[in-house]
């Protein structure tokens, strides 16, 4: 995989970050709300709400990287897989 | 590779700034603007003739009063006790309408002084919307109605926004 060639992709690119980067800021968020520091809860529920954006735009900023669209798909989802498991095993 | 991603940020970076770069141009100007509301909003504002200042004590029936005229007043009961902008002492509240969708220009607002009897005189205000306008105009580009469908546009540009710098810094510093 490694010495694939560059590839612009950019519908599978801009999707897996639009989607996949929505979805694991979610996740994350998720997380954030199970693990996070005890604080007041209202501030914990702004925290975890406002959290969602970030992550998503960061993914969706940083998703150009992947060598290919399909390697964004398969990194993403993988990622998103993970967060989710642990996410639904913990809780 | 190094270069193939440069270059792909170069076009993230012209075609977000070609569909936001002017709708930006809208909300940072006119959010900027915003920043100074409630002095914009007062220098344009007529002052109301023959308001005679309230004295804290009255404050209390004064309240009642307006409830009892206009129940829905509610939680938008103002009284000015600072005297940074020269409205010491001036008790006003507005009406909003529930289905107007967070649409501030449709309030209407009222202010209270006492009569000659020193009872409640509740009289309605028209003051200037310039500075809402100009608020509301930054939430929805410029399109014509505040709705949440506008605002959702909005949303999107500030999205592509958030690419548009990501890949502007990527591309200054040569990160990839």
């Amino acid at each position: 995989m490694d010495n694939q060639q560059f590839r612009s992709d950019w519908w599978l690119k801009s999707s897996a970050g639009l989607i996949l980067g929505l979805i694991l800021g979610f996740g994350l968020s998720g997380l954030f709300m199970l693990w996070g520091p005890e604080v007041i809860t209202s501030v914990k529920v702004q925290f975890t709400m406002w959290l969602v954006a970030p992550v998503w735009l960061l993914v969706l900023a940083f998703v150009f990287m992947f060598r290919t669209g399909l390697q964004a798909w398969l990194w993403l989802g993988g990622a998103n897989l993970v967060v989710f498991l642990v996410f639904f095993i913990v809780s | 590779m190094r270069k193939t991603t440069l270059e792909t940020y170069k076009t993230v970076h012209t075609w977000t700034g070609i569909v936001a770069g002017l709708a930006l141009f809208i909300a940072f100007f006119a959010g900027a603007l915003t920043i100074f509301k409630d002095a914009l909003k007062h220098w344009a504002t007529p002052p109301v003739e023959q308001q005679t200042e309230i004295h804290f004590q009255q404050v209390p029936g004064f309240i009642a009063e307006i409830l009892k005229q206009y129940p829905k007043a509610g939680r938008d009961i103002y009284f000015e006790v600072s005297d940074l902008q020269n409205r010491k002492g001036e008790l006003s509240f507005q009406l909003v309408d529930p289905a107007s969708d967070h649409d501030v220009l449709s309030n209407k607002h009222y202010t209270v002084s006492a009569d000659d009897q020193g009872n409640a005189l509740i009289q309605q205000v028209y003051p200037s919307q310039i500075s809402e306008f100009i608020d509301v105009l930054h939430r929805v580009v410029g399109l014509p109605l505040d709705i949440d469908e506008f605002r959702w546009i909005m949303g999107v540009i500030a999205l592509l926004y958030a690419l548009a710098l990501v890949s502007g810094v990527i591309i200054f510093f040569r990160i990839c």
